[in-house]
């Protein structure tokens, strides 16, 4: 039996109907959430019919209440448009609508209004709208009830009001409060259109669509949506004649857009076909927009495996106006963002007279932009399609499709045709509009990959919440729990909480903090269980009170980062964090806390800058510190400072290995001082004298390769031809691996060898044993002093013959390594003996000459083969 | 230029629909009909009718829940048609029972990728890849047969003793076989099927048909004793999408897969 998963609307109306309207409105917020970030979602679950009208039951529950308030407090002006909206960005593609609609009617008296739904509002960007004839008012940090109340109380002091709606998805007290009858006119302007989002469903109120293609799939779902072209400045075009455009090495491409666009999870990623792109245009590829360091790294990653040079690739983190920059950076052709497609930057790029071409996303046609632009404007939904467009474009094609494309601009979405639909309520005529392209078959191949497990949690927790609250009596904003424990003691609660069991922890921390208020502990777990239970608001206001009432505030504020950021609530471990350290400088285990939060915030050069200076310290560091500041600097790619920190924490292991690894890779270190090093390394922390274990005869012989991680680097893919070739009448083939960070990659391995084992949690004697149980004649590494893990297996005797296949081959100094392979003969910089293999470049050709060579060393160490064990 | 007949037996008007779309894509720029049989009493039945009213030099008998990822398809089997009549992507080397997979791992060739209902990844199912692109073998797995028109001038589907929806596929590939006309399974071509057999009581009855049909061919004698049926036997992957699938459909990887399936196996 599977839960009922239409329980949501009684429930919700049960919980209505006992009056908790705060936790109704949290639980459809968090509804809306949990569908809106499982990716299976995308444009499938655009509006709920049954939400929508939760939404409006709750708010005519308090209409009485809110046209009370408004009685008791008249405005000084009456306005004559309100603006509904959850927040407002500096930079944001409905905030810039906002302010188009304002500019459309400057006559008018505008009210912004901001709900503040998620405690997030930007002040100063919801000012920067703020003029003589527009004011602003933001809800102030409060329950969702007080905010319904608030935003209901504000739309009734106007009743002769014009109400724009522009919610983001989760924000129940702005679709709750607006009601029939209470303003003059509802717009609502549906903007955050390829998600689940509230209001969509609303059938009392004008629903506008700002793109084409929005609208038609909403008219396609039975809604009576209007189409207001969005519409963007006109800031001139570039020049439609065949000789302004360029061609091979010469032709320019860009993309723009926020990363969050191009970093889906996708079966491809814009890191990776950049290259594509450059190699099918020949020429450069611009992006316009910020991208994290860890994308950037990527990109550059991505760039360098494919063999493109990184100056073919731009990075122009902000500008002014994307349109502008296209124009002055000659862009010859504006590939809109995927998978996930950007419509304000697509048509300032069509009415730049830049030819688009627009992605077709593998679960809905609509997500990358498609439908937008002229006719025939071209579109890709692979990265072959991507490749021919590219590979087929010719100075005149894009000359003509420029042309289309400011034509289309011209007609669509200037000023103008916007203004009309503002100014006299006509809704424009949209353009013809094709049947989406799409194969479903592969739309559903793509859901079923990324799909989430289950909505059940949030369900179940509905459920709970009602029960709770029938049991209290009705009428409650904070989570109650079912049952009270006896009487225990904190350890017995934290227990609870570990073991998971939230409901019984809660009861048992709530009946802590009653017979002890302001115990810092009880505080900070029901925070813990608030944020768990996806109530943020709820989960600050406990731990504030913790950190108040402690008598160390530090290492309170430093215990509930780290939590948070257990919980993956980066941003809110940072808030706690840096108030830990600002109360006790000296608290270092939350540097480190910190620079990890930072880190998975994508800012690994602010996490950084955080540690760097503690190596300035006399003292002597901590290992992890020194580490962490390693780590960090080789992402940011702050190669001196790695090393620095390396050096410092010589005296631990994976600092001294990565400190060989930089001296073999970053610099032009001599042979012999590289092996002095790599001697150093293992007798400082893999010392173990030589031993041995006997070869017998084999009918066939078993090799295992070792690998630190499985990955999508050279040395995965040089195993996986190798695997394939080797002689398999003579061999079977062993894997052992620490971690897998390329599934795919794992999988065709796990398809070609015989056994795969991980040595993952194994310290090297375990792994030995692992090898030595698998009956292994071989053992070969891939990997020099790069995969710690990996290597230590070596530094027991694992297998009667130990193999060193480092790609450059560099020594082990391991005292059981018993050869390495080169292709050089000079043997003087290897502890091992050498086993000559001249060109390795490509296993397909000497795999034959490998297996040889493995047979010879299994001879030489006394072992036979062909005759059965 | 060479006319495709495609014959679909869909009774699902969505998967129809998808599996149209895949044929389509695949066909381009060559002549062919797209012929769909709504209401079959039988796939036997079905897809003699879908022959009946098929003018295509090149049949197609397809299950509508199969998705071909090889764009290559049309030229590998234009070409290979013309050593064997009859190509599929599964079967085996020796017909011992109803199921194709009876000789055991020696005598399996093919690899298929299942994608099973609610599953969030592709299973690719390595049987057995030889050294060549197409295995000649007795019989093929129903789920894609591609015929040339030669081998249904010869071999008809029986919908008399297969009147249901059960080993239709085994008895007119084997048939085909014995008539000497050359079945091939391709292991270059990827192609995922969204369904696997029911190998239920019904399938039991339809096996003691095909048993007794054949048992001259197959040298069963009155009191053979015929071993209960195992399950199939391969070498297994999960992938997260159809572009990784296709990096790993691979002729040498598949071949090594082998190798080590058939070493699991002694």
């Amino acid at each position: 039996m599977i839960p009922d998963a239409t329980r949501f609307e009684s429930d919700l109306r049960s919980l209505i109907a006992l009056g908790d309207l705060d936790g109704a409105l949290a639980f459809i917020r968090f509804l809306v959430d949990h569908v809106r970030f499982d990716p299976a979602a995308i444009g499938v679950t655009l509006g709920s019919p049954a939400l929508d009208k939760l939404c409006s039951e709750i708010g005519a529950l308090t209409l009485a209440e809110s046209r009370q308030r408004a009685a008791a407090s008249k405005p000084a002006r009456n306005a004559d448009v309100i603006i509904l909206a959850t927040e407002l960005y500096a930079l944001g593609g409905h905030s810039r609508v906002i302010a188009d609609l304002i500019a459309t009617r400057p006559d008018k008296h505008h009210l912004i209004l901001l709900s503040n739904f998620f405690d997030s509002a930007e002040a100063a960007a919801a000012q920067s709208l703020a003029s003589a004839t527009t004011q602003v008012e933001i809800a102030p940090v409060a329950g969702r009830l007080d905010k319904l109340l608030w935003l209901q109380t504000g739309l009734a002091r106007h009743p002769d009001a014009q109400v724009y709606v522009f919610n983001h998805h989760g924000d129940a007290a702005t679709i709750a409060a607006i009601q029939p009858g209470l303003n003059r006119e509802v717009s609502f302007c549906h903007h955050a259109d390829y998600h689940l989002c509230l209001g969509v469903h609303l059938d009392w109120v004008r629903h506008v669509d700002f793109f084409a293609p929005c609208q038609h799939r909403c008219r396609a779902a039975g809604i009576a949506a209007e189409y207001w072209p969005l519409s963007v400045p006109d800031r001139g075009t570039r020049s439609h004649e065949t000789s302004s455009f360029g061609a091979g090495t010469a032709l320019t491409t860009c993309s723009s857009g926020v990363w969050s666009k191009f970093d889906e999870n996708y079966p491809f990623h814009y890191a990776d076909v950049i290259g594509e792109i450059l190699r099918a245009s020949g020429g450069k590829h611009l992006h316009i927009g910020g991208i994290p360091d860890d994308g950037l790294a990527r990109i550059h990653a991505s760039l360098a495996a494919q063999g493109i040079a990184r100056e073919r690739f731009e990075h122009i983190p902000q500008v002014p106006s994307v349109w502008a920059t296209l124009i002055e950076k000659q862009v010859d052709l504006y590939l809109g963002s995927f998978p996930i497609g950007g419509g304000r930057a697509t048509t300032e790029a069509l009415g730049a007279g830049i030819p688009v071409v627009t992605h077709r996303h593998q679960l809905d046609p609509l997500l990358g932009a498609w439908g937008l632009g002229p006719a025939g404007t071209w579109s890709w939904a692979t990265l072959q399609e991507l490749g021919d467009i590219l590979r087929q474009l010719t100075p005149a094609r894009l000359a003509e499709h420029s042309l289309a494309a400011r034509q289309h601009y011209l007609t669509h979405h200037s000023p103008g045709v916007f203004a009309q639909c503002v100014q006299t309520g006509q809704p424009a005529t949209p353009p013809d509009f094709p049947a989406p392209p799409n194969d479903r078959l592969v739309s559903y191949l793509l859901r079923s990959a990324v799909r989430q497990e289950s909505h059940t949690p949030v369900i179940e927790e509905l459920h709970k919440r009602l029960q709770a609250v029938t049991e209290a009596g009705g009428q409650t904003s904070m989570p109650r729990t079912t049952q009270a424990p006896a009487a225990g003691g904190i350890a017995d609660a934290i227990a609870l909480y570990e073991a998971g069991n939230l409901e019984e922890a809660g009861a048992a921390f709530s009946e802590l903090h009653a017979r002890q208020p302001g115990e810092p502990q009880a505080l900070t777990y029901l925070g813990l269980i608030a944020l768990r239970a996806g109530m943020p608001d709820d989960a600050r206001t406990f731990f504030t009170h913790a950190a108040g009432s402690s008598k160390d505030a530090a290492n309170t504020q430093a215990a509930i980062g780290q939590r948070c950021l257990e919980l993956g609530e980066a941003a809110l471990a940072i808030d706690y964090l840096e108030a830990a350290l600002k109360t006790n400088p000296a608290l270092v285990g939350a540097y480190a806390l910190l620079a990890d939060a930072l880190q998975q915030r994508g800012n690994a050069e602010r996490a950084l800058a955080l540690l760097k200076p503690l190596m300035q310290q006399t003292r002597e560091l901590h290992p992890e510190i020194l580490l962490r500041i390693a780590r960090l600097a080789a992402a940011t790619g702050e190669t001196g400072t790695e090393q620095a920190a390396c050096m410092l924490g010589r005296q631990y292991a994976e600092c001294h290995s990565r400190l060989l690894q930089l001296m073999a890779q970053y610099h032009d270190t001599a042979a012999a001082t590289l092996l002095e090093e790599t001697k150093s390394f293992v007798e400082k922390h893999a010392k173990v004298a030589r031993s041995s274990l006997s070869a017998g005869s084999r009918s066939r012989l078993r090799a295992g390769f070792v690998v630190g991680s499985i990955d999508s680097s050279p040395i995965t893919q040089h195993l996986e031809s190798l695997l394939c070739e080797l002689d398999g009448e003579r061999f079977e083939t062993l894997l052992f691996f620490d971690r897998i960070h390329d599934m795919a990659s794992a999988q065709r391995l796990s398809l070609i060898v015989d056994e795969s084992h991980t040595f993952a949690g194994m310290d090297p004697l375990g792994a030995a044993q692992l090898v030595r149980t698998k009956h292994t004649d071989i053992l070969i590494s891939l990997e020099w002093h790069a995969q710690l893990p990996a290597l230590m297996i070596f530094s027991q005797r694992a297998a009667p013959v130990q193999i060193n296949y480092s790609r450059p081959a560099r020594s082990s100094a391991l005292a059981n390594m018993d050869y390495i392979v080169s292709a050089a003969a000079d043997s003087s910089h290897f502890t091992e003996r050498v086993l000559h293999l001249p060109h390795d470049d490509d296993p397909i050709r000497y795999a034959s000459s490998f297996g040889d060579m493995l047979v010879e060393a299994w001879q030489a160490c006394g072992g036979s083969l062909g005759v059965a064990a | 230029m060479r006319k495709w007949s495609v014959i679909i037996c869909s009774i699902n008007a969505a998967k129809f629909a998808h599996v149209t779309q895949c044929y389509e894509r695949l066909l381009a720029g060559r002549s062919y009909e797209i012929i769909g049989i709504h209401d079959a009493a039988s796939l036997c039945e079905g897809y003699n009718r879908g022959i009946a009213q098929a003018s295509g030099d090149i049949l197609v008998f397809s299950h509508d829940d199969v998705l071909l990822l090889d764009p290559g398809f049309a030229d590998k089997v234009e070409t290979r048609l013309g050593t064997h009549a009859l190509l599929g992507f599964a079967g085996t080397t020796e017909v011992r029972d109803a199921h194709w997979w009876a000789a055991g791992t020696a005598s399996q060739r093919g690899a298929v990728a299942h994608a099973a209902p609610g599953a969030r990844s592709l299973s690719l199912f390595v049987y057995g890849v030889g050294d060549e692109p197409v295995d000649s073998v007795q019989a093929i797995d129903g789920m894609c047969m591609v015929a040339h028109r030669r081998a249904v001038n010869s071999v008809q589907f029986d919908a008399t003793t297969f009147d249901g929806f059960h080993l239709y596929d085994m008895d007119f590939s084997y048939r085909v076989h014995l008539a000497g006309l050359g079945v091939g399974v391709m292991n270059d071509s990827p192609i995922i099927h969204m369904s696997s057999g029911d190998f239920d009581a019904v399938w039991d009855t339809y096996r003691e048909r095909f048993l007794y049909k054949h048992a001259d061919a197959l040298g069963l004698g009155p009191d053979a004793v015929i071993p209960a049926p195992q399950p199939i036997q391969a070498r297994a992957a999960d992938f997260q999408s159809p572009a990784e699938l296709i990096a790993a459909w691979q002729p040498r990887l598949l071949r090594r897969a082998t190798i080590a399936l058939l070493r699991g196996q002694t």
